[in-house]
């Protein structure tokens, strides 16, 4: 018999949903803070392990981006990993499959090697915020906490960094411009 | 415009640039069946999952340590690296009991012209999930040599959940352990003594997974210690290396705070 209430448990995310909806924040994250291009894989394997291990304890008051940063910025700073798991992904790994259509690739890959220039050209600060908050949706005061800058410096650069790309994205495209009238 | 939101065009460079740098489709599904073959594996080994895996528990505890900086934040930038690492040690000593919970900065705000801007944070928010995109080539397998095998010097102390499945390999706890004293004694204004302190650490962890976490500490402790030029080479030689390390800011703030 049982006299006292059963305790309701808050819902906990799911780990298949966290993964999906979130490998992609995570291997960019890996890859912002250094980790080589060979080892993201095995990174960003090592941080859903860890994941998986803490996610009971993950109560949902901070969001999950500013927590999953947090375990990509242990596992990134600590990057000794064997080639064990990589092997493992290898013989699991399906066969490639050309995903993309090779024409928007490209489009895609130049767009993209754009806004690298564009970041690479801001100061360090900037380009850490921009990135967070316009590349992966993260608020202010996630950012604010993830990498522990006050907030109102946060939104300073993040302000300095807009009028930059604004101004990027002018000459961009003016560039673009003259390239398809030339 | 301080509350501009970002064009549509630019939003589609962004939107370009997260596809690029993402994982790709492949690697999405070929990172997922890794982690569901290895998570089956601890399931059918009790014994083995009961016993956290070493890497695990460091990125573990890395991750806490994080937790914890950023609530850290006070007073002057030196004193919050050292707390950080204070609070590490702590964390590591009470062996790995549930994390405090987050605090999420709920602050009165300059968010607001951001937050209510649907383009921004809300696009890239709702595009993010979708994550997995072109291909970023994982490239060639780089193997990394693993971690010193045996530790001779490996403090004795209070044992951790990571000794009994590698008894060569030293604890998170353990280079915390090490490495409170010399945030102790920079917190207390003493950073001649952080820096012997700090020395000691490298002697007993040269490969140390707080390496960068040491020299973050021993520039803040140079630089602090006097206007000699040492802290501020050590601290550009630091931002050179780790140029996006979280600890960057605290090492500019310590060293250059014009």
């Amino acid at each position: 018999m049982r006299a006292a209430p059963q305790p309701v448990d808050p819902p906990r995310p799911d780990f298949d949903a966290v993964y999906r909806a979130h490998v992609g924040f995570v291997w960019r994250t890996i890859r912002r803070l250094g980790v080589a291009e060979a080892e993201i894989e095995d990174a960003a394997h090592e941080v859903f392990l860890v994941v998986h291990r803490r996610l009971p304890e993950f109560d949902g008051q901070a969001a999950i981006t500013t927590w999953l940063y947090a375990i990509a910025r242990g596992v990134a700073s600590n990057r000794r990993r064997s080639a064990q798991r990589r092997e493992q992904r290898d013989e699991l790994a399906p066969a490639p499959a050309p995903s993309v259509d090779p024409g928007e690739q490209l489009e895609r890959a130049r767009a993209a090697e754009a806004v690298a220039r564009f970041l690479d050209g801001l100061p360090v600060e900037q380009r850490v915020v921009f990135e967070l908050f316009e590349i992966e949706g993260m608020r202010g005061a996630e950012i604010s906490e993830a990498i522990a800058l006050n907030i109102n410096t946060v939104y300073t650069r993040l302000r300095a960094a807009r009028q930059r790309f604004a101004e990027f994205l002018a000459e961009h495209h003016a560039r673009e411009g003259r390239a398809t009238h030339a | 415009m301080l509350d501009a939101d970002i064009t549509r065009p630019g939003q589609d460079l962004l939107a370009a640039y997260r596809a690029h740098t993402g994982p790709s489709p492949e690697a999405v599904e070929r990172l997922a069946a890794a982690l569901h073959a290895d998570l089956a594996k601890e399931a059918t080994a009790p014994l083995a999952s009961a016993e956290p895996r070493p890497d695990l528990e460091t990125a573990d505890a890395v991750a806490r340590v994080l937790d914890l900086a950023a609530r850290q934040r006070s007073r002057r930038r030196w004193t919050l690296a050292a707390g950080l690492l204070a609070a590490a040690a702590a964390i590591a000593l009470l062996a790995l009991r549930p994390a405090p919970t987050q605090r999420h900065a709920q602050r009165d705000d300059p968010a607001a012209a951001f937050h209510h801007e649907p383009g921004a944070a809300g696009s890239a928010r709702a595009r993010a999930p979708a994550g997995p995109a072109a291909d970023p080539s994982p490239g060639p397998a780089l193997v990394a040599p693993d971690p010193p095998a045996t530790r001779p010097d490996r403090p004795t102390e209070r044992p951790t959940p990571t000794e009994p499945t590698s008894p060569a390999e030293p604890s998170l706890a353990d280079e915390m352990q090490r490495m409170r004293p010399a945030q102790l004694a920079l917190a207390a204004g003493d950073p001649t003594r952080a820096l012997a302190l700090l020395a000691t650490y490298l002697e007993t962890f040269p490969d140390g997974r707080l390496h960068e976490e040491y020299l973050a500490l021993r520039a803040i402790a140079l630089c602090s210690a006097g206007p000699a030029p040492a802290g501020r080479t050590e601290a550009d030689a630091f931002l050179a290396a780790h140029p996006r390390s979280i600890f960057a800011e605290r090492v500019r703030g310590a060293c250059d705070p014009r």
